[in-house]
This record gives structure tokens, C-alpha cells and sequence, in this order.
């Protein structure tokens, strides 16, 4: 089998159009409860301020190169107004509702996540940044470019309409929807592969102290008022434990690439991971929570269950996919 | 289960998705490994040190929370209070600033703390304006040390700053 084969063969092929669209509506719910109730779930506002970096002096301007990309018509050194970024904050919260019901979906989520990509390449462009966009972006990003449309939204309704009787939900394949999935796991391994050996690259074995976990716990109960953080400081052996997990947790994540079946654990171990430290440290990664679902293989599990709607389960749920295209 | 070839899109629709996976993959591996970035320490990489965070963003490395931490630091959880011209005092929170969490301690108190009074002064503006009452700001704190068998010992209570009020404005 030539390489070409061995990659194709790798990212596509036939999967579940329902597995993206549940993502979808998982990760732009989340997006536009936050765009709407910027403090819900977070204790720092995402996509707000502007007044604050536009008032910078250039001085203090370093564009990361996807601003640099954004500005190219415009001119090196080209510094967007408070008027302009509040209009590109509207105009994605408005396309946001047309990706969240999958109307146009495709063009709703790839103008969604520009408008994202915008607002925060331009507030990362004054030397501060940090990593609470980082996997959502990739995500929204993943789904723009993938099928994530094809099953609960408008534009699988109306082509339903078109095309006469569909094949029930949980049996609409798209051969270009097991390639995001995979990706995102790759990105996934390597993101907390690399968390995993940073702590291990920066402190080595000191990591491992029990104390470490036990000081952030605590200066984030101080810091942000967390009485859970303050109490939990109180324990060094829990601080141990949940030490353990952590580097366990990341320097393992890679694992489902060559076992998918322990994806969803990955999956229910990294929302743990976020909620947990969400809870006790305040660290503001709620957009995380849910881009884990990309893990999960919802169509498999939902073909178990009894009693769903004739035009949802397939005639026998035990059957293999017809491998029927709904796109 | 590899799916037949007649299973595979056309090229032409898998143009975007392999460009995608190439550059993503690419880019996260350069920036999360520090392939783009290797540490200064080794300086006969630096000729390597194309791309740093976050240039690359939203392709970073994830080194938060990446030092070790010991015993005996101490640690302060901050309130901040208002003297009133009438002696009465309060302790001011989020909602009797009118602001969220994040301003007062984030801003008004880290102001205080950082000595950039302005900041503290830009965000209590409302309240300060709506209080004319204000003749201080007093920063407390309870303080907290983790010890060498992992036992937590409260401190006591200390001021760390005060600060007269007039006309809205914070003296230093």
C-alpha cells in the first residue's frame, strides 16, 4: 500500500455526521452563552476591553502572525478601532446564532471563528496572552471546515425536504467526517503531551512535590476568593493525588491515538481535569468542556439505546452502517 | 475497519481537509514541543528560535503552572475597605462597587497593590463618585503558609496599604 493510500485511508472514509453536529451545538451554545453573559462560567471576560488594547501605545504593538494575515490589506502596522472591534464582536455573535441552528452552516462557522480569531490574535498582539481560546478556536475551526452541518440544522432540513426520504440520523455518513475527528485528537495528544513536559522541563521531578498543586490551590483561593481552593489547600495529600493525576493524565493523553476506544475516558478525564480546576483555582477554561465531545463517539452509543424515533435509529440498530452519504 | 477506495472523496474535497491537517498538526507540533522556540538555555539552538508565543497563536506551548512551589511562601487573600468621614468602614464588594470580581480584584485592589493608583481609581470612579462619604482606602489581608509537613498555618490579620481619598482621586 503506497503512502498516499495509507493516508487516506488514515483521515478519511465514511463516519457519523451526527458526532459533529453535536459538537457544533455544544461548542457554539457555549460560545454565544459567553459572547451574550461574557462572566458566566468565567472570571475574566474574553472578548471585551478593546478600549484597554487599542489605547496601547504602538510601542507596545507586536502582531502575531494571524493578525499580521489580517491586516495585510490594510498595511503593516495597522491598528483596528474600538468601533471596528465592536462590530466584528456583534457581527459574530449574530453569525453565531446562524452556526448554532445550521443555517448556511459551512459560511456561518468559518465567519464565526474569523471574528473570534480576529478579536483575540488582535488582544494577543501586545506581548500578554493566554491559553483559554486556544483549543476552542482549533475546534470551531475543524468544524467550519467539516460536514458539522449535515445533521441537526436548517440546511440538512431543507435538503432533507429536497431529496425526498433520508436515511434515518444515527445512519448518515459523510466520507469527510472522520477527518476532524482524528485531528483534534492529534491536537489534543500534542497540546497536553506538551502541558505534561513543560511542568516536567521546568521543574523536573520538583513537580512532583505535592507542594506545588498545594500552592496554586491556595493562591487562587486567596486571589479569587475560592473558598473550595482554600479548603482544599488544607489537604498536602490530597495536593499529592491530585499531582499524580495531572502528569498521569497528560503525559498519557496521546494514548488514544493508537486506542480511540479510550478516547471518551481521555474525554471524561480532561472535563474532570477543567471543571476541577475551574472550581478550586478559578482558571477560567469553561469554552474547553465542550470541545472534549469531539471525543466521544455519540452515533455508536446512541445506536445502543431503545426507543428513539423511526426517522433517528436505524430499522436494526445493530446493523453496520449502510455507509449512505447524507451530503 | 480502513474504508474501501471507492469510499474516499474525490481529491479536489480533500484538498482543504489535507491542507488543514498538515498545517495545523504542523504549526501545534512546532509551537507545543518548542520546536519553534527551543529553551534559551541551550544557546546553540538559538538560531532555532523562530517563532516564540505567542506568534504563533492559536498554536502555543502550555507551560502554565510549570515551576515548582515549596514551602514557607506566604500568601495573601486581600479585602479591600472603605473609611467613611463619619468613621464608619465597610468592606467593599463587587456588587457594592457595582463592578464584577474580576475589576475589584483584579484592578481596584491590584492597583493598590501594584501602586498604579490610577487603575484602582478608574474603576472605583463610580463608586467613588456616587460615595462622597470616602476618605480612605485600606487594603487587609489574612495571610496563609503552607509548612513543611504540608499543614496550613493562618497568619495574622495585616494592613499592607492605606490611602487618602479626595474628590475621587487616590493620593499615593
Amino acid at each position: 500500500m503506497s503512502l498516499a493510500d495509507r493516508w487516506n485511508r488514515a483521515w478519511f472514509g465514511p463516519a457519523p455526521v451526527l458526532d459533529l453536529a453535536i459538537v457544533r451545538l455544544l461548542v457554539v451554545g457555549l460560545h454565544q452563552v459567553l459572547l451574550l453573559w461574557p462572566y458566566a462560567l468565567m472570571t475574566v471576560p474574553l472578548y471585551e476591553e478593546f478600549d484597554h488594547a487599542v489605547a496601547l501605545p504602538d510601542a507596545q504593538f507586536e502582531p502575531v502572525l494571524l493578525f499580521r494575515l489580517f491586516s495585510l490589506p490594510f498595511g503593516a502596522g495597522w491598528r483596528p478601532s474600538v468601533e471596528l472591534l465592536d462590530a466584528v464582536r456583534l457581527g459574530t455573535t449574530l453569525v453565531g446564532f446562524t452556526a448554532l441552528v445550521g443555517l448556511f452552516t459551512r459560511t456561518s462557522l468559518a465567519l464565526y471563528v474569523t471574528g473570534f480569531a480576529f478579536m483575540i490574535s488582535h488582544r494577543y498582539s501586545f506581548g500578554d496572552y493566554h491559553h483559554v481560546e486556544t483549543v476552542p478556536v482549533l475546534v470551531l475551526a475543524l468544524l467550519a471546515c467539516s460536514p458539522s452541518g449535515a445533521a441537526l440544522s436548517v440546511d440538512a432540513r431543507l435538503r432533507r425536504r429536497r431529496a425526498g426520504s433520508p436515511p434515518p440520523l444515527l445512519e448518515r455518513t459523510d466520507p469527510l467526517a472522520r477527518w476532524p475527528v482524528r485531528l483534534a485528537a492529534w491536537l489534543l495528544s500534542v497540546i497536553y503531551l506538551s502541558a505534561g513536559l513543560c511542568k516536567l522541563g521546568g521543574a523536573g521531578l520538583d513537580w512532583m512535590n505535592g507542594f506545588t498543586v498545594q500552592t496554586s490551590l491556595l493562591q487562587a483561593g486567596c486571589f479569587w476568593d475560592n473558598g473550595a481552593g482554600l479548603a482544599l489547600a488544607r489537604y498536602h495529600g490530597l495536593a499529592v493525588a491530585l499531582t499524580w493525576f495531572t502528569m498521569l493524565f497528560e503525559l498519557t493523553f496521546p494514548v488514544i491515538l493508537w486506542r480511540p476506544a479510550l478516547a471518551p475516558l481521555y474525554a471524561l478525564a480532561a472535563f474532570a481535569f477543567h471543571v476541577g480546576s475551574m472550581t478550586t483555582m478559578s482558571v477560567p477554561f469553561a469554552l474547553y468542556l465542550p470541545c472534549f465531545a469531539i471525543l466521544v463517539p455519540w452515533t455508536r452509543w446512541l445506536r445502543r439505546r431503545r426507543g428513539l424515533p423511526a426517522d433517528v435509529v436505524p430499522a436494526t440498530a445493530s446493523a453496520p452502517s449502510s455507509g449512505a452519504s447524507s451530503s | 475497519m480502513p474504508p474501501a477506495d471507492d469510499a474516499l472523496p474525490p481529491l479536489r474535497r480533500r484538498l482543504l481537509p489535507n491542507v488543514v491537517i498538515v498545517v495545523f498538526l504542523g504549526l501545534q507540533v512546532a509551537a507545543g514541543l518548542k520546536v519553534s522556540c527551543p529553551p534559551k538555555a541551550i544557546p546553540a539552538l538559538e538560531p532555532l528560535r523562530v517563532a516564540c508565543a505567542p506568534e504563533l497563536w492559536p498554536f502555543l506551548e502550555y507551560n502554565m503552572y510549570n515551576s515548582a512551589r515549596w514551602p514557607g511562601e506566604v500568601h495573601h487573600a486581600y479585602e479591600l475597605v472603605a473609611e467613611h468621614a463619619d468613621g464608619r468602614e465597610e468592606v467593599l464588594s463587587p456588587a457594592r462597587i457595582g463592578e464584577s470580581y474580576y475589576d475589584l480584584r483584579g484592578r481596584a485592589i491590584k492597583g493598590l497593590i501594584d501602586g498604579s493608583l490610577r487603575r484602582t481609581e478608574r474603576t472605583l470612579a463610580a463608586f467613588l463618585a456616587a460615595t462622597p462619604s470616602v476618605r480612605a482606602l485600606r487594603l487587609e489581608a489574612d495571610r496563609y503558609r503552607i509548612e513543611e509537613d504540608g499543614t496550613l498555618t493562618e497568619l495574622s490579620r495585616a494592613e499592607i496599604a492605606r490611602h487618602e481619598v479626595v474628590d475621587g482621586r487616590v493620593l499615593p
